[in-house]
């Protein structure tokens, strides 16, 4: 197999008309704006509250931040207030005690007080920027034991919320499903792929070039979309599943045009199936429906664990297994493609339109 | 010599669902030879060809492409070869000399000469438009060029100039005739006797996957046509003709009865062509 074939092959197959390329690259976008104008979550700063005690050098530190609301407290029970009220997503209490520790290098508790409202990418900015405040104080790197304290209940979701999961699986879906899919087409269609595997080409190559195409896409499109809404809380976890949810889709796009015709053949495919990757991202949205239902789906594996970890700020360890069944499902279904490629190559042989045998 | 030999098919087959397409053929092309594979639609040409070009793997037999076999070592004989189908296979969204740097750079060609590719086939150089604009004939011209975009060693042809104006048709030809002036090893299946007599060194008659009879055209002439000779002449009010062949017992001498007796408007020989010796040897004409 050559990296070289493969690159020009995946650059070539960049067709500027074709139409799943260009709502693979805008669809991102377009649900963003959505998002921002319909919406208005982009224009939501994080805000902090810090109540410090003596001298505010961590307040003064914080104040220089522009990309976070800063509300100095009066007290620790006007933090608290000001958390429980939702008038801030973060709140953190810095007493002197702590300050000395961290100026020492010795470890520090810091209390933290969680608005459950909040989205986790305010809190997670947040944070981070109280970290990076006290790394100031601190000879080294700041040794912070955090305890979290969640005030108020955890929120009913909003109408874009609830949207989310089902552009996450658009987006995916477009970029390493439809792409592939349709790359594969219409090469069968111009009569080209004969063209091409009558040159050093091996189908291998074409399958993975055009996987790999979507994959990038798709990956880049996901990442876009969420770095433009709701944000990256937790980027291994995040990028872990769009990374899977593209790879199984992109077996699938592979799956749907070695086993298409021609355009229209793969469009009604792709509308009979459409309802099992959509349909269980309706469950996600809709929380009272039987959750069993959609675990039996690939798809509420995507859809779900970034819903979990972007809206409610969780991680590994509540949504790990949820990585891993993705993980699996991604692998299991090596084998049907597997068994596409060989049947490909049967029938290819049989009607004389190419082989496998490279 | 065994070194000059550039194509080696031996005894292959190829059935679809049962059926014979090819029905274990053996033949062999030189270096620097032009190979006519002559036979009407369906006997089994294309699929000697997508065997032969790592398409179709033979169910029997061997094929071996400048000594490489080419189940077994595909994609090194692949990058040796040029292939030119009968089908439009073509980059239509993209430029001539865009499809042409495409290809080239699947093959490693680092530095291609689209300009004098196109020149060759007599594509205009300067022209940046999309593929679909241009007629059939250019389209094809298009595709021989694509043929040669990796200086291939051997050349496989599928009918290149079936349904084209004649000045495509000459344009191809020239081409072939170039490339065999190189040492390029040429495989062209057509059902155009004419230009298969013009050509090939050889000719390889295919009906119903089996090959019928394979030598070098004035070969095939000699062996299985006739050579006439046609007279018109003038029998009283009567205007008539006669075809007497010139190695029958008695030829001689009706020759010489009617120049005698008859006033002779015109009188030529006739050779027997490549299509007379398919029907005589299949009881098929080549359509």
């Amino acid at each position: 197999m050559s990296a070289r074939r493969i690159l020009v092959l995946a650059k070539k197959s960049l067709n500027p008309r074709n139409p799943y390329l260009v709502f693979a690259f805008l669809a991102p976008f377009f649900y963003a704006a959505v998002f921002q104008f319909v919406f208005n979550l982009g224009k939501d700063e994080p805000r902090l509250a810090v109540y410090e005690e003596g001298e505010p050098r961590i307040v003064s530190a914080l104040e220089g931040n522009q990309g976070l609301r800063l509300t100095v407290a009066e007290s620790g029970e006007d933090l608290r207030r000001l958390v429980e009220e939702k008038k801030v997503d973060v709140g953190a209490i810095i007493d002197r005690e702590d300050l000395e520790r961290l100026e020492a290098g010795e470890e520090a508790t810091l209390e933290i007080y969680v608005n459950g409202e909040s989205l986790a990418r305010n809190r997670s900015i947040a944070l981070a920027s109280l970290m990076d405040a006290l790394r100031g104080v601190s000879p080294g790197a700041p040794r912070v034991r955090v305890e979290t304290v969640r005030l108020g209940e955890e929120r009913p979701l909003s109408v874009m919320e609830m949207f989310l999961p089902f552009i996450i699986i658009i987006v995916i879906v477009v970029g390493a499903y439809f792409l592939p899919a349709s790359f594969l087409v219409t090469e069968k269609e111009r009569r080209t792929l004969e063209a091409l595997l009558v040159t050093p080409v091996s189908l291998a190559e074409v399958l993975v070039a055009f996987g790999l195409t979507g994959l990038v896409i798709s990956l880049g499109m996901g990442i876009v979309l969420l770095l433009l809404t709701v944000g990256i809380p937790n980027p291994p976890l995040v990028l872990s599943v769009l990374f899977l949810g593209s790879v199984l889709a992109g077996e699938w796009g592979l799956i749907m045009g070695l086993a298409s015709r021609d355009q229209t053949s793969m469009v009604a495919y792709m509308k009979s199936i459409n309802i099992f990757i959509v349909g269980p991202v309706l469950f996600v949205i809709f929380p009272s429906w039987p959750q069993w239902i959609a675990r039996l789906f690939p798809t509420y594996y995507i859809a779900n664990p970034i819903f979990r970890v972007a809206i409610y700020g969780e991680g590994w360890k509540e949504v790990g297994w949820q990585v891993l069944v993705l993980l699996g499902f991604t692998i299991l279904f090596l084998a049907p493609l597997a068994a596409f490629v060989a049947r490909f190559g049967k029938a290819g042989r049989r009607r004389g339109a190419l082989s496998l045998s490279a | 010599m065994e070194s000059e030999i550039r194509i080696s098919a031996e005894n292959i087959a190829y059935s679809y669902d049962g059926r014979p397409a090819v029905d274990h053929i053996s033949f062999q092309v030189g270096k620097g030879e032009v190979l006519g594979f002559l036979g009407p639609n369906g006997a089994g040409k294309t699929t000697t060809l997508k065997m032969l070009v790592g398409l179709l793997v033979p169910q029997d037999g061997r094929i071996t492409i400048l000594g490489r076999d080419i189940v077994k070592e595909r994609a090194a004989v692949q990058a040796q070869i040029g292939v030119c189908f009968e089908e439009k296979s073509l980059y239509e969204d993209m430029s001539a000399a865009a499809n042409l740097k495409f290809f080239a750079s699947l093959f490693g060609v680092r530095d291609p000469d689209i300009p004098g590719l196109l020149g060759r086939v007599g594509l205009p150089v300067d022209r940046k438009d999309r593929v679909s604009n241009y007629s059939k004939g250019m389209k094809q011209r298009l595709m021989v060029a694509r043929a040669l975009v990796n200086n291939p060693k051997v050349l496989f042809l599928d009918e290149p100039t079936d349904g084209l104006d004649p000045v495509s048709s000459e344009a191809i030809r020239e081409v072939i005739l170039e490339e065999k002036e190189k040492g390029v090893t040429v495989f062209l299946t057509t059902h155009d006797m004419m230009e298969a007599d013009k050509l090939s060194d050889r000719v390889a008659f295919i009906n119903e996957g089996r090959i019928a009879a394979l030598d070098t055209p004035d070969n095939l002439k000699h062996e299985y046509g006739k050579r006439i000779l046609k007279v018109r002449y003038r029998d009283g009010d009567l205007l008539r003709e006669e075809e007497i062949p010139l190695e029958g017992e008695g030829s001689g001498r009706r020759i010489q009865e009617i120049l005698r007796e008859y006033m002779v408007l015109d009188m030529h020989t006739e050779e027997a062509t490549l299509e007379d010796i398919f029907i005589l040897l299949t009881g098929k004409k080549l359509e």
